[in-house]
């Protein structure tokens, strides 16, 4: 799986985004502008900002779902033009279609390309590997949020995607179905190498799960800071190492409070 | 005590139905019709309270062995018993007493006694209705599917149909009949496009307006995992709309009931709307009755089925609707 490691590498270059507004073509909201950043395969970097800081606007952008303005966007060098099952998606509200079981959904993407029969298989262990055996006749309604969650994970990832893409899927669960999730999205990522890009409000998840953090700051959205996590993988919530990280990043945010001045040494 | 108070209640409502279908049985076996009402060749509602009765204390005597039969007897109990109670009651003041005029309120033992005597003309009507309804039903029905999806996905279409279809939509499809009579060339064809109309718009409607209201977060996932366009449909776009679609399915069905027994007027040789106008003008009034309670049955009995159909094919949102 030496090729499937080398594949996955994200390039954006000198992007701007500007949204005219419905209701009034004079008003027009600039997302992103200038952004540029180079996602190493198998990276694992975590967009964080406030709200309106146009971090969702860059992952659906990676995704090819929009275009930007000026600027360009890459996948293993080739221009990115739309939406394709090389680059997995996986939206905040899990987006499950509520018309088809959870098996049916999970196989939905080797349907659409046709693998279905030859690849029957997969959907059974994709299944099992988010820990819904049991569940596969069942529709999305008669099933909790973590487990709808769990089942779009399965069905991005089926079609074996080089890129995903976590427009914060976990933001509606409780703690404790959020943090085993979270751990399972780090088994598939070191399982796969799959190039993994998150947008979160959590500063603990953007610690947890990153390789390296970008902070977006909003109006217009830019990158702010980008910091590197240098820490050993299973990550200990509550290291002090760990803790440190949290309170650098909350500062950037500025979100740590008056007295978090220069307390921190890593 | 409270115990025997309450079994005795239970035993009480259990036995209420066929004690209700027994007073109205008493009723009509007992008690003579007026004189000046026509009689039937036969006492055909005796014979059907007979069974009624039996019926009852068949269902009274398995509820007292089975749970299962018990709940269902005490979940219809009090509106069974009515129902022999308001035929008992309709029973006496028309047929006993003939106290409304007796063209237009015949015996029960005559009205079933048309169903019985003469099922054959009866049936073939029936039969000419629902040849008619199929043809025209379908027709309308699928025409109106392909146009509301061509609506809903193609902002051309769209463009060019929305005006023509909104304007000749709401029109109550009986006002064409004068043009559709000049049109086509038999009865049976101007009948089947007059119910086809009649279905076409409520199904167009439903549909292109279910699609357009479909999260476009579904066709987002569609493309990301590789469906085309034609799948983004086929996949996404159909199955996401179908509720609403049998929403248009079902009122389409409903209008095309009543289009049907106008459709009937127009030159029809047969049919079950003919029957009851051409027995009207004859004055005979149960067969005036028969029909409507044959039509009352096989309505009843179609959209039951379009409900159970719809219980199958929209399994992941049972319960919106309830029939």
């Amino acid at each position: 799986m030496v090729a499937a490691a080398a594949a996955g590498r994200i390039r954006i270059d000198n992007i701007t985004k500007t949204f005219i507004n419905e209701a009034d073509a004079n008003a027009t909201v600039r997302a992103l502008s200038n952004v540029s950043l180079d996602i190493a395969p198998g990276e694992f970097v975590t967009l964080i900002g406030a709200s309106g800081c146009g971090k969702s606007t860059l992952l659906r952008l990676i995704a090819g779902l929009i275009k930007p303005d000026s600027g360009s966007l890459s996948m293993d060098g080739e221009d990115i033009s739309g939406p394709g099952p090389e680059r997995g998606f996986a939206f905040q509200d899990h987006a499950l279609f509520p018309w088809l079981t959870i098996a049916g959904n999970v196989a939905f993407g080797l349907k659409t390309q046709g693998v279905y029969a030859e690849r029957k298989a997969d959907v059974a262990h994709w299944i099992e590997r988010v820990g819904l055996k049991g569940f596969e006749k069942y529709y999305p309604h008669q099933i909790s949020g973590g487990m709808c969650q769990r089942a779009a994970l399965a069905r991005s990832l089926i079609v074996s995607p080089k890129v995903l893409l976590l427009d914060e899927p976990l933001g509606a669960l409780d703690a404790f179905t959020r943090m085993n999730i979270q751990d399972e999205i780090l088994k598939i990522h070191s399982g796969e190498q799959t190039t993994m890009i998150m947008v979160t409000h959590d500063v603990d998840e953007a610690v947890y799960m990153s390789d390296r953090v970008v902070v977006l700051s909003p109006r217009p959205g830019r990158i702010r800071e980008t910091i590197e996590i240098d820490l050993a993988r299973p990550r200990a919530r509550s290291s002090a190492d760990f803790m440190a990280y949290r309170k650098q990043l909350l500062n950037i945010l500025h979100l740590g409070g008056e007295d978090t001045g220069a307390d921190y040494v890593i | 005590m409270q115990n025997r108070k309450q079994s005795l209640a239970f035993i009480l409502k259990i036995f209420a139905p066929a004690l209700a279908a027994a007073v109205c049985l008493a009723v009509q076996a007992l008690v003579p019709d007026a004189s000046t009402q026509p009689k039937a060749k036969h006492p055909y509602f005796t014979y059907f309270m007979l069974a009624m009765v039996a019926l009852q204390i068949l269902l009274a005597v398995r509820a007292l062995v089975s749970k299962r039969g018990a709940q269902k007897v005490l979940g219809r109990w009090a509106f069974r018993s009515v129902v022999f109670l308001v035929l008992t009651v309709f029973n006496y003041v028309i047929a006993k007493r003939a106290l409304f005029p007796i063209l237009y309120f015949p015996t029960y033992d005559r009205i079933l006694g048309v169903l019985v005597e003469e099922r054959a003309v009866v049936l073939k009507c029936l039969l000419y209705s629902l040849r008619l309804l199929l043809f025209g039903y379908f027709g309308g029905a699928i025409i109106g599917f392909f146009t509301g999806v061509s609506m809903g996905f193609s902002r051309k279409v769209s463009y060019w149909l929305s005006t023509p279809v909104h304007l000749v939509g709401p029109m109550p499809s009986t006002a064409w009949i004068p043009i559709l009579l000049v049109i086509f060339p038999s009865a049976f064809s101007a009948s089947a496009v007059l119910i086809g109309i009649a279905v076409w718009f409520p199904v167009t409607l439903m549909t292109a307006s279910g699609i357009s209201n479909i999260s476009q977060t579904y066709f987002d996932v569609a493309g990301i995992l590789g469906a085309r366009r034609a799948q983004q449909i086929v996949r996404v776009g159909i199955p996401a709309a179908a509720p609403h679609i049998f929403l248009g399915v079902f009122n389409g069905a409903c209008m095309s009931f009543i289009t049907l027994v106008v459709a009937e007027l127009i030159g029809a040789k047969y049919g079950i709307g003919w029957y009851i106008n051409w027995q009207k003008e004859m004055l005979a009034y149960a067969n005036v009755y028969a029909g409507l309670i044959v039509i009352a049955i096989v309505f009843s009995l179609l959209v039951t089925a379009l409900f159970r159909l719809r219980d199958v094919a929209l399994v992941w949102q049972k319960g919106v609707i309830k029939w």
